[in-house]
């Protein structure tokens, strides 16, 4: 009896999850094969691409259009804009932020509290309310067509990432600090020598983040750089697309440039695609850090 | 009754040891002098200097020059003039017709958009929960859409739903089906859009799974001894564990949609026949368009007000039929 009973939970958990396996591959088609389909499309000549059904494995795979995509636009200008709008800024984010976390994690100064609360109002602000305004102040300043907008207010900290370094820094044991303070060191001294480099962990999450938004932007690169030579890759993109398919937006296009196009697309993505598959964790661990916490 | 004793005993043990950091702190700030204090003081706000700079510069200042703005006509050539609440005044009375639209579209985006980042979030949530070996693989899997430039996704999701040739409809031909033009049809483009915000599913799906992960094991277990069938659990256990994650998605989703704007201005540019018309798109529209500054602040600042109204909801409300562990 008791055996019977043992061998049907056994069953039930190798169904269970023989089941769990079959949805989770099933579900998992749409999240891959149009990424699949992409990077097919990259590899094919010109007259593979408008062909049903699709082919999905050229053959030969068409590795000379990544080069060939790469000049069809200055994209090695793209690229270098790109670099200098994302890792300038990141500097700013990283340890500005940081220095302004300790602040707010360690130091006692009255009204503290109350300013953290406000920013962690800020954070949950939707950035649209300041956009405008923020666009006539730098205009005025004669700051578009320069790459000002993006580096100055990243030297001013940013709010979700002070409120990430915080949170790790009040995890951190403190007795290192307080040994240092008695021996005399001042707070900057303990901020480089003892704090910074326990935060590894937290300055890399950061840094990721940072990156990920600022590589990915749109919009603020679309108002603020409007010649050629200052475009960022995501601009280029966005202008190889709409001149390989025509204008008026993507739909029902057919264009005998889509394979480098799609080429193009795949390059531009592709850091995106390797920083997540090296540093996986940080986004699984701080996509729930910055949810539970809102 | 039973569990009481042990469970009091466990809090007790775990929170002795802050309890002592805490006395030692207060007393380590008893023997410091002032002059210390204050210098840590100073050195506290200089520290925390940039970013209060910083939220007045940028957050702040802005904020309440786009309120003055907003009461203003302005396109940025000759100086502003003030024209009191007309700019609020034009967009309710439905002078403006793409107000109205705009919201429209924006609010049936969310409402086709939310319950399937919840229900698909949770079914894949559950399935990760289900400790299979491979997880992981899985998890990444589902996550990689999500971390794609939004342009390049744009790209993409073009091409797949190219009526002719895409991906989706020769899916949909293989199952006997005729697809849509998508994007080329008005009943057809917003759906689509919100197909393309499901690859955006991977934190939501992450955070479920999180939340799944903190439902207490002795709960399942213990109603598994009353007798309780799944669905039971599920109803009575799981779903009121998850309904503050729940409802911090539909926030977000909320959120997401009324500042959702590059995948529209690129993939439709608010076509067919306004049918993707986003809320975000009429105020570019408005202020980089028709450098209506005046008119757009004054969107930009209803959208902000809407947005802290769901806000408020889900802190306000959210209190009174969300389970919140109370810790």
């Amino acid at each position: 009896m008791t055996f019977n009973w043992r061998q049907s939970v056994k069953l039930q958990t190798f169904f269970s999850k023989s089941l769990a396996y079959v949805l989770l591959f099933i579900f998992g088609i749409p999240f891959i094969v149009p990424l699949l389909f992409v990077l097919s499309t990259a590899l094919k000549t010109a007259s593979q691409v408008y062909v049903n059904p699709p082919i999905w494995v050229p053959n030969p795979p068409q590795f000379g259009n990544f080069i060939q995509a790469w000049n069809v636009a200055p994209f090695g200008r793209f690229l270098v804009n790109s670099l200098i709008t994302t890792f300038i800024p990141m500097i700013g984010d990283v340890f500005v932020s940081a220095i302004v976390a300790y602040s707010f994690a360690r130091l006692r100064w009255p009204g503290r509290d109350a300013v953290f609360s406000v920013l962690l109002v800020t954070m949950i602000m939707p950035g649209i309310v300041t956009f405008i305004p923020t666009f006539i102040l730098f205009s005025r300043l004669n700051w578009i067509n320069t790459f000002l907008p993006f580096i100055v207010p990243a030297f001013f900290g940013g709010a979700f990432y002070i409120f990430l370094l915080r949170q790790f820094m009040l995890n951190l044991p403190d007795g290192l600090e307080e040994a240092a303070r008695i021996d005399g060191a001042s707070t900057a001294q303990i901020f480089i020598r003892i704090v910074l480099p326990l935060l590894g962990p937290a300055l890399a999450t950061v840094a990721i983040f940072s990156f990920m938004a600022r590589w990915n932007d749109f919009f603020a690169p679309m108002i603020y750089l409007h010649r050629p030579h200052l475009k960022t890759l995501m601009l280029g993109l966005a202008f190889f697309e709409s001149m390989a398919t025509g204008t008026g937006g993507g739909y029902g296009f057919l264009s005998a440039r889509l394979h480098l196009l799609m080429a193009i697309t795949t390059l531009i993505a592709l850091p995106c695609v390797l920083i997540f598959v090296a540093f996986q964790k940080y986004f699984v661990r701080d996509v729930i850090t910055s949810g539970f916490k809102l | 009754m039973t569990i009481e004793p042990k469970h009091t005993a466990g809090i007790g043990t775990a929170v002795q040891p802050k309890a002592t950091a805490q006395v030692r702190k207060r007393r380590s700030g008893k023997r410091r002098s002032g002059s210390l204090r204050r210098r840590e003081a100073w050195t506290g706000v200089l520290m925390a200097l940039p970013w209060m700079l910083g939220f007045l510069l940028f957050t702040a200042g802005p904020m309440l020059f786009g309120l003055y703005a907003g009461m203003t006509r302005w396109d940025m050539i000759s100086p502003p003039r003030w024209v009191g609440f007309q700019n609020f005044i034009r967009m309710f009375s439905g002078d403006d017709r793409h107000f109205y639209r705009s919201i429209g579209v924006t609010f049936r985006y969310v409402l086709m958009s939310a319950p399937l980042h919840v229900v698909l979030g949770f079914i894949l949530a559950s399935l990760l929960n289900m400790k299979i070996t491979g997880t992981n693989f899985f998890r990444s899997m589902y996550y990689l859409p999500s971390i794609l430039p939004v342009v390049a996704s744009a790209v993409m999701w073009s091409w797949v739903f190219n009526p002719d040739f895409g991906l989706l409809n020769h899916g949909l031909s293989m199952l006997g089906i005729r697809g849509p033009g998508w994007l080329s049809s008005p009943d057809w483009a917003l759906p689509a859009m919100v197909i393309m915000n499901l690859h955006y599913i991977g934190p939501s799906m992450i955070i479920l799974l999180a939340g799944l992960q903190r439902v207490p094991q002795e709960l399942y277990e213990a109603s598994q001894l009353d007798g309780a069938n799944r669905w039971q659990i599920l109803r009575h256990i799981t779903f009121p564990m998850l309904s503050p994650v729940v409802f911090f998605i539909i926030i977000t989703n909320i959120n997401g949609s009324f500042q959702t704007f590059t995948q529209a201005f690129l993939m439709t540019n608010g076509g067919p026949r306004y049918a993707t018309y986003f809320y975000m798109l009429h105020l570019y529209n408005e202020a980089w368009g028709a450098f209506r500054m005046g008119y757009a602040s004054a969107l930009a600042w209803v959208l902000f007000l809407i947005i802290v109204a769901f806000l408020a909801i889900h802190f306000r409300l959210g209190k009174l039929w969300v389970y919140q562990e109370s810790d």
